[in-house]
């Protein structure tokens, strides 16, 4: 059953002084007029929550079919909308463990919380690297190490600062938090230590594929790079912080090692194969755990693994706007993403229809829509789509 | 050649499970004292037989159905763990060819195929992650398996442990099904040999109550609330939650007995292999006195249970033992050491 519509935000809207937010909410409004929810599977087992443009936050909604909530949104006009990642046979119902959850969607959030040095970099170096991890986990993780296909991926610009990826494949849907953490612990590459990755290594199950057979591969590439080297270079001085020990090892390289039969030991750890983990000494553990630590530095994603593991989780609603950008949640086809350009195809080109006059808080550089701006503070007339960034995003007033 | 396990081994039907239990036929006069045995065996911790055939576990569900009737959930899990033992101890004997292990997965869930070539079982990522997440140790760990479009390739040791993860989640949840009251009537042609088997638990002082002495546990973290909590209703903790669980138990104070005697509760107790495991992680027969393992190590092996508990969210706790200490300095008053001034 459809739960009335909380639309007590509207009575307070009357009162409100501050003419900026009421300028951003008509805008919203427009957008929702002709807005059409779309993308969400089965939405009448789904939680609806949404946050008002005056008044906190409003969930255990739910709506009979995509008509219903497209109607809704339209009567509250969100300013953030979401909707469960899980299915219930109660969406409505207050009380989580009376939702009678039915299985989840599998999630991954990327944002630039989760990026190193996001703090020193701007909106849009932000984004170009939370892409990057995007990319990967969608290329590599997702469809070449999960075999998941295109079909079972839905990708979404978050409309702030990254993508959201949905798994919507009959093998996850019932998977707990606990399974959801092994793979977002696979993605993040958390877990590995030199001691179990040796143990591991020297087992049975091969090296085919994985974060094994890439650290075994890594390994080999860097030993045999070592082969012919008289010094030294400082790579492998930074591994062991010390130029004598780098040098010492160096030398080791070239030592026979009891193997059956015997070989030289840069020839056994330039091989494929478990048997160099039989044979590693202390300082070859100091180097595995390097090769470990720089293979997880440049290929695991930074995702949120919390929205992972949560499995009541609410995420935004497909095609809403972000209430702190204005961008659209956009859906993005999986073979078109490295196309994607946040700034240029996260906008709503419905707002340029106008100008806006708008006053800048502080100084603003940033590219939208393919247009350059550079504001100082002060009056500004600059399009639609510009003016309800900046007003949501809290840089500028409309005037 | 051995049973390819065609058959299902877990069917509850209380008509055929009447039919077993009335008949005078040999076969199921072996099933009916198989079912009581299976019972005797985990009660009286005596794991130490064989099963050299799938077929004898064609008797649980006749256990189960006592089960239901005795309602005393540390049993029920006792008899499951047991169950589970014996059949991955079957699994990874050399009586059964590797081919056939992953006919037997499909009895109970897991799709497992055989690559005969790499001598590998094959299963989907998602059937792995699904069962592994209860089993603890680096060998469980989707980091450290070969993984490859979508599937997991992993040895023999490995599959049959995902294989009696799902055995005892199937087990469970059939069991769940079965109804209290008609459970009376299913086991009635047993007779009185199911109130001596009632008795039998009674007097074995399986039942134990925990007990934990002058150790306030309303200061204790949550993981530890929780491992304590499962132990009392009969759930199989995971090696590192039990290591967890000595260790903190040690540092808050609780002398080695008093921690043996918790783990009696413990659906697969055995006394001489727990004074042994606890005598050593508190020190007293090793060099080392452990401690418990950081929040983020619990974490990764889904042994955190932090939940909305607001001190487990603050960024300076990273250790239970964290947790303990500053609980126990707000009850006496004291200021919490993250509130004493340095120096």
């Amino acid at each position: 059953m459809v739960n009335a519509i909380n639309i007590s935000c509207h009575g307070r809207l009357l009162l409100q002084s501050d003419r900026s937010e009421t300028i951003l909410r008509n805008f919203f409004q427009e957008y929702y007029g002709n807005w059409r929810a779309d993308q969400i599977d089965i939405v009448s087992a789904r939680e609806i929550g949404y946050i008002p443009f005056f008044g906190s936050m409003i969930r255990h909604r739910a709506v009979l079919n995509l008509d219903s909530l497209t109607e809704m949104f339209r009567r509250i006009v969100p300013r953030h909308a979401y909707y469960s990642t899980a299915y219930y046979s109660r969406p409505e119902d207050k009380i989580m463990k009376d939702k009678g959850w039915l299985g989840a969607e599998l999630i991954f959030d990327l944002d630039a919380d989760h990026v190193s040095g996001a703090e020193k970099m701007s909106y849009e170096e932000i984004l170009k690297e939370v892409k990057k991890h995007t990319e990967r986990l969608i290329f590599r993780f997702l469809m070449d190490d999960l075999g998941f296909q295109e079909k079972d991926l839905k990708v979404f610009f978050s409309g702030g600062r990254g993508y959201h990826v949905h798994v919507v494949e009959d093998s996850i849907y019932q998977l707990g938090s606990d399974s959801r953490r092994e793979i977002a612990n696979y993605i993040r590459g958390e877990g590995m230590n030199v001691y179990d990755m040796r143990r591991s290594m020297q087992e049975a199950a091969g090296l085919g594929g994985g974060w094994k057979s890439e650290i075994d591969s890594r390994l080999i590439s860097y030993i045999s790079s070592l082969d012919g080297l008289e010094e030294p270079d400082e790579g492998l001085v930074s591994v062991f912080g010390n130029r004598r020990i780098a040098a010492s090892y160096l030398k080791g390289l070239g030592r026979q090692i009891n193997t059956n039969p015997p070989s030289r030991k840069i020839e056994l750890f330039s091989r494929p194969g478990p048997l160099k983990y039989r044979y590693m000494d202390k300082n070859d553990e100091k180097l595995l755990e390097h090769i470990i630590s720089q293979a997880r530095d440049e290929l695991a994603c930074e995702i949120d693994e919390p929205v992972t593991t949560d499995i009541h989780r609410l995420i935004r609603t497909p095609g809403s706007l972000h209430g702190k950008t204005g961008f659209v949640v956009r859906s993005i086809p999986v073979n078109s993403f490295r196309d994607f350009e946040p700034l240029r195809d996260g906008i709503n080109e419905g707002f340029d229809k106008r100008t806006c006059r708008i006053e800048v808080i502080k100084p603003v550089r940033i590219a939208l829509g393919g247009q350059q701006f550079s504001l100082d503070p002060g009056e500004h007339e600059v399009p639609g789509s510009a003016a309800v960034y900046l007003v949501a995003s809290r840089q500028a007033k409309f005037i | 050649m051995l049973s390819t396990g065609k058959e299902n081994y877990l069917d509850t039907d209380p008509v055929k499970i009447r039919s077993i239990l009335t008949s005078n036929d040999a076969e199921s006069q072996k099933i009916r004292h198989n079912a009581i045995q299976l019972i005797m065996e985990a009660m009286q911790d005596s794991a130490n037989r064989e099963i050299t055939t799938v077929d004898d576990l064609k008797c649980l569900p006749i256990s189960l159905w006592i089960l239901r009737r005795f309602d005393e959930s540390i049993l029920t899990a006792r008899v499951i763990n047991h169950s589970r033992d014996l059949l991955e101890q079957f699994l990874s004997s050399q009586k059964i060819l590797p081919e056939y292990v992953s006919d037997y997965g499909r009895i109970y869930g897991v799709a497992a195929e055989y690559d005969e070539l790499r001598a590998l079982f094959k299963m989907s990522i998602g059937q792995f992650v699904a069962y592994s997440s209860r089993l603890s140790g680096y060998r469980y760990r989707l980091v450290y398996q070969s993984v490859k479009r979508g599937f997991v390739y992993c040895d023999r040791e490995v599959a049959v442990k995902i294989i009696r993860e799902a055995f005892v989640r199937r087990v469970f949840s059939i069991f769940e099904k079965l109804p209290e009251d008609e459970s009376y009537t299913v086991t009635a042609p047993l007779g009185d040999r199911v109130d001596d088997l009632y008795e039998t638990f009674l007097r074995s002082g399986i039942k134990h109550s925990i007990d934990l002495g002058d150790v306030d546990a309303t200061l204790f973290p949550p993981c530890i609330k929780e491992y304590i909590s499962q132990m009392r209703d009969g759930v199989n903790l995971p090696h590192m939650a039990r290591f967890t669980l000595v260790s903190f138990l040690h540092k808050v104070g609780m002398d080695s007995k008093g921690i043996i005697e918790l783990f009696k509760t413990a659906p697969d107790f055995n006394e001489k292999m727990t004074t042994y495991q606890v005598n050593h992680v508190t020190g007293e027969i090793s060099s080392t006195e452990y401690s418990p393992p950081k929040c983020s190590v619990l974490r990764s092996n889904h042994l955190c249970y932090w939940g909305d508990d607001p001190l487990c969210h603050r960024e300076w706790l990273r250790h239970p033992m964290q947790y303990y200490t500053y609980k126990k300095r707000k009850k006496s008053g004291e200021l919490p050491l993250n509130k004493l001034k340095k120096g």
